[in-house]
């Protein structure tokens, strides 16, 4: 037996004593002259160096690419024109003096005002991962409405009667439908489609869609995307956006606006396209990223809520008209947009009521 | 010793005991009757030489069952103690690091700015995946791509990779750092672990049959042992009838010589088998029930942390949390419990009773940790999951179920590592001594019989 047949055909592993099948053999063949033993123990035959793995970036959880959609290019959104919200009735009421038997007085019962928000979306609303807090323009709006039931926090705790619950993008309607918060504030565009759904405040924040892509990248607007994939959160508007662009781009959704953002940074798309507030907080993330025009959307922010609550919703409309008055929107707008979009500071959205 | 040999023809009637030294080359002796009286010659010489040959024949043939025996439980038992054992310790050592560097990453960006000890943790725990994992690899052999290795040491870097990116983002509070971490961990989940539970399970079959070839009862060793004793018994009965002698000296120790070995080769056999089967019943059985009670444990804890970590409020890993901890346990028909009762009488069975006892304070705190997140405190959530708390954080109550799993699974290594090595000692020089004692009845069936057939000359 020699070295070269035996290693050609098995694998001795180290640490293992040379396999006595030679010795065996020749006992029963009665020669003891060959009890010779031939130990093959070889390496192990070299890999085949033909096919050595391709390294690849990983997918974070939960992304999916889409089909295109099925609907003429261009047509989206711009079908049905949403109706307006509830007009408010009177004047605010005093903090702590909610009316009794509204969904306010129940909301001060309790003691905490329940938002559901996105923790992921820098600028808008998301948790200092350092200071462990919830900020953005998002949180500061809730902030003003829980004031406007609670009063001034005591201890100068702003959050000290909200209770945040983090959900994404796809859990919006449902949290409001099932009860378990009383309003969502998170860069949700008012839309017909959700209105059959959840009632909406009046517009707070006029985004625009846009496009993020890499400073390098050779796209400047949604007319170069074609076969290109792009990205946003699934059960946005924005993803079907993406579907419905001319260009027919490969939409990919991603659960999160931070997944889209790593998958940017790792060359795994062309683009993220949603509201310019959300792509403001992804750029400030990345130098090496830029926000690119033309709008090709205007989106109107409403903050969602139950419809069964709608004093709840002329409540939250009044205090959105005071924020527009007093100057607190824009000082909002300010702290939070200025460095990303620009340094003027547009008026606050006009409000439409159609009840 | 099949008896295929037409007979010659026979002629006469059976020789009567004592004509054969008269005997001339034309008589014929007859058909003796049993087995050797069917290799007649026609004379008594050549019925000697014919002897010879059956009796060497059966001294080496029960020479190669008993030295094939012994070499295939000698090689069996290294296989075992030398080759699958450690590799399936190795697979579940770089399961269980990599798994604990998961862990270990999602608790320290819980806490903000990552704490120094859980630094060193992780890198400790990359760098033992990566010693285990070499160790592992040098053992198989390259296996070319595809295999579990291929895919561990393809990827551990890019896991690597995308934790140091996710730990530059968070230094600087950006929120896209949990995004890589979430990626990190989905890669360690979806790839890493799998490949490496995969490994650790091929490895652990390989060690049952390694096991079961090492403990088996040497069935054909003992059927050849009788066979030969019956061609020796019948050779002497046959000579005695035929010279008129006692003994055959010659045949006598060659008779003696194969009984000693038949005794050794049983003895040794024996003594590994039991040696072995304690191994694994109070050694390599326990650790591999405590290690899967441990990976699940592990999983289970990264699961709360990254339920926390995963800023979308994405329930996903709550839900496996929750799947993971009732597999757990330490209800009947869990893992733990499992782990404790294939730990009874072993070394490690009191620690692992008492990581089955640790597991409930540990759910306990945990459902804590659900109510202030879900009540929207997500800072004492944090601190009730990594601590500091007061009366221990989950962390806490997770380390001291995993401290005893830790403290059991190195018991029975070490019981097993004993155990398995005796069994080992018990095979030492037996096949060398079998080749020994074949050639000596060899030598002593030449000896009885040539002596024999000189008196013819």
């Amino acid at each position: 037996m020699t070295r070269s047949a035996k290693s050609g055909t098995s694998r001795t592993r180290p640490g293992i004593p040379c396999p006595g099948g030679a010795v065996t053999a020749s006992l029963i063949a009665g020669t003891l002259a060959l009890l010779v033993t031939a130990c093959g123990a070889g390496p192990g035959p070299a890999a085949s160096r033909t096919a050595v793995p391709t390294g690849a970036e990983p997918v974070p959880q939960d992304v999916h690419t889409l089909p295109d959609s099925k609907l003429p290019p261009g047509t989206l959104g711009t079908s049905c024109v949403p109706h307006g919200s509830l007009r408010p009735v009177g004047p605010l009421p005093p903090p702590r003096h909610m009316p009794a038997g509204s969904a306010m007085a129940v909301i001060a019962k309790r003691g905490y005002l329940r938002v559901g928000v996105d923790q992921t979306i820098d600028l808008s609303s998301y948790r200092n991962p350092l200071t462990g807090q919830l900020e953005g323009f998002d949180i500061s709006v809730a902030e003003q409405i829980a004031q406007a039931i609670f009063g001034k926090p005591d201890d100068g705790n702003p959050n000290e009667h909200i209770q945040f619950k983090a959900i994404t993008s796809a859990q919006r309607i449902p949290v409001i439908q099932n009860g378990q918060v009383d309003i969502v504030a998170d860069s949700m565009t008012i839309t017909c489609n959700r209105q059959k759904k959840v009632d909406f405040s009046t517009d707070y924040f006029n985004a625009h869609q846009e496009l993020l892509v890499l400073k390098s990248s050779p796209v400047t607007g949604p007319g170069d995307l074609h076969g290109k994939k792009v990205c946003a959160d699934a059960g946005t508007t924005s993803i079907q956006q993406i579907q419905a662009l001319r260009s027919h781009p490969i939409p990919v959704a991603a659960d999160n606006w931070t997944d889209c953002l790593v998958m940017l940074e790792q060359h795994q798309i062309a683009a993220i396209s949603t509201d310019d507030s959300v792509l403001a907080g992804l750029a400030a993330q990345d130098p090496q990223t830029r926000l690119l025009g033309p709008t090709f959307t205007h989106e109107q922010h409403g903050i969602a809520m139950s419809q069964n609550a709608p004093d709840l919703v002329r409540f939250v409309n009044a205090v959105l008209e005071r924020m527009r008055t007093d100057g607190t929107w824009a000082r909002l707008y300010k702290q939070w947009f200025v460095p990303g979009l620009g340094p003027t500071v547009p008026a606050p959205p006009r409000p439409q009521y159609s009840g | 010793m099949s008896v295929s040999t037409p007979a010659p023809p026979k002629t006469g009637t059976t020789a009567p005991p004592g004509t054969t030294v008269q005997a001339a080359a034309t008589t014929t002796p007859g058909a003796a009757p049993g087995l050797l009286g069917r290799f007649t010659a026609r004379n008594t010489p050549a019925r000697l030489r014919l002897l010879l040959a059956v009796t060497i024949a059966a001294s080496l043939l029960w020479g190669a069952a008993a030295a094939w025996t012994a070499d295939q439980r000698t090689s069996a038992a290294a296989n075992v103690v030398a080759g699958t054992e450690p590799l399936s310790f190795d697979a579940q050592q770089i399961y269980q690091s990599l798994s604990d560097a998961d862990a270990t990453e999602a608790a320290a960006f819980l806490a903000g700015t990552e704490p120094a000890a859980a630094r060193s943790q992780y890198l400790a725990d990359i760098a033992r995946a990566e010693t285990y994992l070499e160790a592992a690899t040098a053992a198989a052999g390259n296996q070319g791509p595809g295999s579990e290795l291929t895919v561990l040491s393809t990827e551990i870097p890019v896991y690597t990779g995308l934790v140091e990116t996710a730990r530059a983002d968070n230094q600087q509070g950006l929120a896209v750092g949990a995004a890589f971490l979430g990626e990190a961990s989905y890669l360690m989940r979806t790839a890493l672990l799998p490949a490496a539970s995969r490994l650790y399970q091929q490895e652990n079959a390989r060690l049952g049959a390694a096991d079961q070839q090492a403990t088996g009862l040497p069935i054909l060793a003992v059927i050849v042992a009788l066979a030969a004793g019956y061609v020796l018994l019948r050779a002497q009965r046959w000579l005695r009838r035929r010279t008129h002698r006692r003994l055959n000296y010659g045949l006598v120790a060659a008779s003696v010589v194969g009984l000693v070995s038949l005794a050794w080769l049983l003895a040794g056999v024996t003594v590994a088998r039991v040696q072995l089967l304690d191994a694994r019943d109070h050694g390599s059985g326990p650790v591999q029930a405590l290690a899967k009670a441990d990976i699940a444990a592990l999983r289970a804890h990264a699961d709360e942390s990254l339920t926390l970590i995963n800023r979308s409020g994405d329930d996903a890993n709550q839900g496996d949390f929750a799947r993971v901890a009732r597999q757990l346990g330490p209800g009947p028909g869990t893992l733990l419990a499992e782990a404790a009762a294939a730990a009874q009488g072993s070394p490690g069975a009191r620690a692992a009773a008492a990581a089955a006892g640790a597991a409930p304070a540990w759910y306990a705190r945990h459902r804590r940790v659900r109510e202030r997140d879900d009540g929207g405190d997500y800072n004492d959530a944090v601190r009730l999951a990594i601590g500091p708390w007061p009366g221990g954080s989950s962390s806490m109550m997770f380390q001291r179920v995993q401290a005893q799993l830790t403290s059991a699974i190195g018991a029975d290594q070490a019981a097993f590592a004993s155990a398995a090595s005796h069994g080992q000692d018990a095979l030492a020089g037996l096949e060398a001594g079998m080749i020994v004692a074949a050639l000596l009845m060899a030598a002593g069936c030449a000896w009885g019989l040539l002596s024999r057939l000189a008196e013819y000359r």
